[in-house]
């Protein structure tokens, strides 16, 4: 067998141009104008095939050839280099079948991490986390709050009090390991929020808004139903994996297509979040209904924290959102309630 | 540089084509994702192999001869560390800081052994390249020059990424000769002054539009910003959300486009390759090889920008694509030209380079390359 290369001798960087011989019992003859090298085919380290590029074979004393005559020389290294690895690669990635298969694996294995995948993860790896884990996320959080965003609570402790009283009944029969407790602030506007330890913030504006402690119970419940649900772990745990998945399927993302990159993950974190956000909204209908509260107070707050008159259209951003959006979220509570029946 | 008689120009290329580079990539995924992330040492060596093999200066392909294996093994190191840091971040939230403080002390360290593994296994007609294992320099660049950013208010932040040019440059060899740049600080800080001019400009146009247009509703998205409400968006909100993200991006894609357009060209055009030891008398001094750039901003930005796009629309599947069409575009504006007889250039002994630190730099994505 006999065929053209190119010859480095690793010395100096000057092509040359040579012809390789083969003989039948697999010895190399390098053919300038003198034999420039003899070996053994198995001696010799072949590259891989990659697309229409060169192949190196590279001698044991160090000097190369560059050689495009693929045909040759995936014969030779099936005769004499039973390694069929590099061969292997090749055929998956020239073959068009091999490719559509691949593309079809790949996004289908994308979406379904991130569908399915990543949240069932997220939820199991939360729930077997030590509730230490919320509680130490939880006191730095708390910690940058307070110093930075919110203040004290100005309420009477005769309101504070009251409230507080209903809450620790509330949680009384919660059937989870978490302590709960209540901190009033103010700042934010009017809101609440749980922290994954246990600890619900409610603001004083919030509660001056309420014309029934019910509605405050309502949004006390929703809080509730995310800490039960570990939501705050799962959250940082989803974010975190889909950024960890997104980086190890697209690889290396110059800075420029940063920002494409960042899109997808904006759209599936508000994805996740309205989903925990219909799951607390499950957990708070469920509560009102077995401790024969109106779950019609959950609408009546919900829609004067949004400032809404609740007969609003669904609106076609919804789906970059964090929340629900309220119609969808009060027409369950609207359904059970009592002034219905 | 390039005008001097005695060097003739050399033809440099890319030849990669982005339809071929798909199905390597979508096969390099494919792998990583049933290896659980073992193939991806031999996706990026692949990958790499890929553009390397289809850069052809003078006839001659450049090649990348990485062991897939020895980047495994550092992979597998750097994957320990992160996981550790972000474990125990959880727990002692003192031990970000003291992480940081240890990444950023380290840091010069990282970067030159990244540097040293790169050009060590990058080799050209069977010659390989090399990094000097020069650590004060890297120490002084990144830690000396580094810390003076916060405290010029970052005056001195082109001065410092001039200094990353030139640690880089003037660090790397071939066989017995060096490559040099020559200083051009003046220029550095006049593209970044302008960049920056832009990226105001864009910034205010784009305010300026989405406030006329959108008005009544910026009052409303101050006014809600709070967690665990529901904001006030309204579609016209949403909307200029939209505008203002669009904006940005534009703005961003035209200031990063001007920036690399014109660095590099600076940058290439004031580098040569030249004999390590300078002559010692003032005789006109012949580089063996001079460079020069020609990228053009314009164009620069439309590739960003449809590049960009590309990706978001078909959800990442052109990615092979834009990445081939940018090799290509820089490239074929980078200009070489050498003294006829390369005879001269002898190999020079080289060790084996550890692979944490560039893998660290992979992961980390740590970019101060071209």
């Amino acid at each position: 067998m006999k065929f053209n290369a190119i010859y480095y001798d690793g010395v100096h960087p000057v092509a040359q141009d040579v012809t390789l011989l083969v003989n039948d019992s697999g010895i190399v003859k390098v053919i300038g104008e003198e034999v420039l090298y003899q070996c053994q085919w198995k001696d010799i380290d072949v590259s891989n095939q990659l697309g229409e590029t060169v192949r190196y074979l590279k001698f044991p004393n160090g000097a190369k050839c560059e050689c495009h005559d693929h045909q040759q020389i995936n014969q030779l290294e099936k005769r004499y280099n039973s390694s069929v690895f590099s061969l292997f690669l090749h055929n998956l990635e020239s073959k068009w079948q091999t490719v559509l298969v691949a593309s079809l694996a790949v996004v289908a294995f994308t979406l379904g991490m991130v569908v399915y995948g990543i949240p069932a993860l997220a939820k199991s790896v939360a729930e077997a986390l030590p509730v230490s884990v919320d509680e130490s996320i939880t006191q730095g959080t708390l910690k940058i709050l307070d110093e930075r965003i919110l203040s004290a609570s100005e309420l009477d402790s005769a309101t504070k009090n009251r409230i507080e009283e209903k809450f620790l009944d509330m949680v009384e029969h919660a059937e989870d390991e978490h302590t709960y407790h209540l901190l009033f602030r103010s700042g934010l506007g009017a809101n609440a929020f749980a922290l994954p330890s246990g600890h619900i913030v409610v603001t004083d504006e919030l509660i001056e808004m309420a014309d029934h402690d019910e509605e405050i119970l309502a949004v006390l419940a929703h809080e509730i139903g995310h800490v039960v649900h570990e939501h705050g772990l799962r959250s940082i745990l989803q974010s975190s994996a889909v950024a960890l998945l997104l980086t190890a399927v697209t690889g290396d993302i110059s800075a420029a297509s940063g920002f494409a990159a960042a899109m997808p993950i904006i759209l599936l974190e508000t994805n996740y979040s309205r989903k925990f956000e219909l799951e607390a909204d499950a957990y708070a209908l469920d509560y009102m209904k077995t401790h024969n509260i109106d779950t019609n107070h959950f609408a009546t707050i919900l829609l004067k924290i949004t400032g809404e008159s609740g007969e609003g259209e669904a609106s076609p951003f919804d789906y970059i959102s964090t929340h629900p959006a309220t119609k969808e979220r009060i027409q369950p509570f609207k359904d059970n309630s009592l002034l219905n029946k | 540089m390039i005008q001097d008689k005695m060097l003739k120009p050399v033809e440099l290329g890319f030849q990669g084509r982005a339809g071929e580079y798909f199905r390597i990539w979508i096969v390099n995924i494919l792998l990583s994702i049933l290896s659980l992330g073992i193939y991806s040492a031999w996706a990026k060596v692949r990958n790499k192999q890929y553009f390397y093999g289809n850069t052809i200066l003078d006839g001659s392909p450049f090649e990348y001869n990485a062991s897939p294996v020895a980047i495994l093994k550092g992979r597998l190191v750097v994957v320990a560390i992160l996981v550790m840091y972000s474990v125990t971040k959880y727990f002692y939230p003192l031990a970000e800081g003291i992480f940081l403080i240890l990444f950023f002390l380290v840091l010069p360290w990282l970067v030159m052994r990244s540097m040293m593994f790169n050009a060590r296994y990058s080799s050209y007609r069977n010659l390989n390249f090399s990094f000097n294992n020069n650590l004060s320099d890297s120490v002084k660049t990144f830690i000396g020059l580094g810390l003076l950013i916060p405290l010029t208010l970052g005056l001195i932040y082109p001065y410092y990424m001039h200094a990353i040019q030139k640690y880089r440059v003037n660090n790397h060899g071939y066989g017995q000769y060096i490559f040099r740049l020559k200083s051009v600080v003046k220029a550095f800080y006049k593209y970044y002054l302008l960049a920056l001019l832009i990226l105001f400009a864009v910034m205010f146009i784009a305010g300026l539009l989405t406030s006329l247009i959108f008005g009544a509703s910026i009052g409303v998205l101050l006014g809600s910003g709070e967690p665990g409400t529901q904001p006030g968006l309204n579609p016209g909100t949403v909307l200029s959300i939209f505008m203002m993200l669009g904006f940005y991006l534009i703005a961003y894609l035209v200031a990063a486009a001007y920036v690399k357009a014109r660095t590099f060209n600076a940058v290439w055009s004031n580098t040569s390759l030249e004999k390590a030891a300078r002559p010692m008398f003032n005789t006109p001094d012949v580089p063996l090889m001079a460079f020069k750039g020609s990228l053009e901003f314009n164009k620069m930005f439309y590739i960003y920008f449809t590049n960009t796009i590309g990706i978001i629309l078909s959800v990442g599947l052109l990615i092979p694509w834009a990445k081939v069409r940018l090799a290509k575009y820089r490239i074929e504006n980078l200009h070489v030209a050498s003294l006829a007889d390369l005879k001269v250039i002898t190999a020079q002994q080289q060790d084996q380079v550890g692979t944490i630190g560039s893998e660290m730099g992979d992961i980390l994505d740590i970019e101060i390359g071209m």
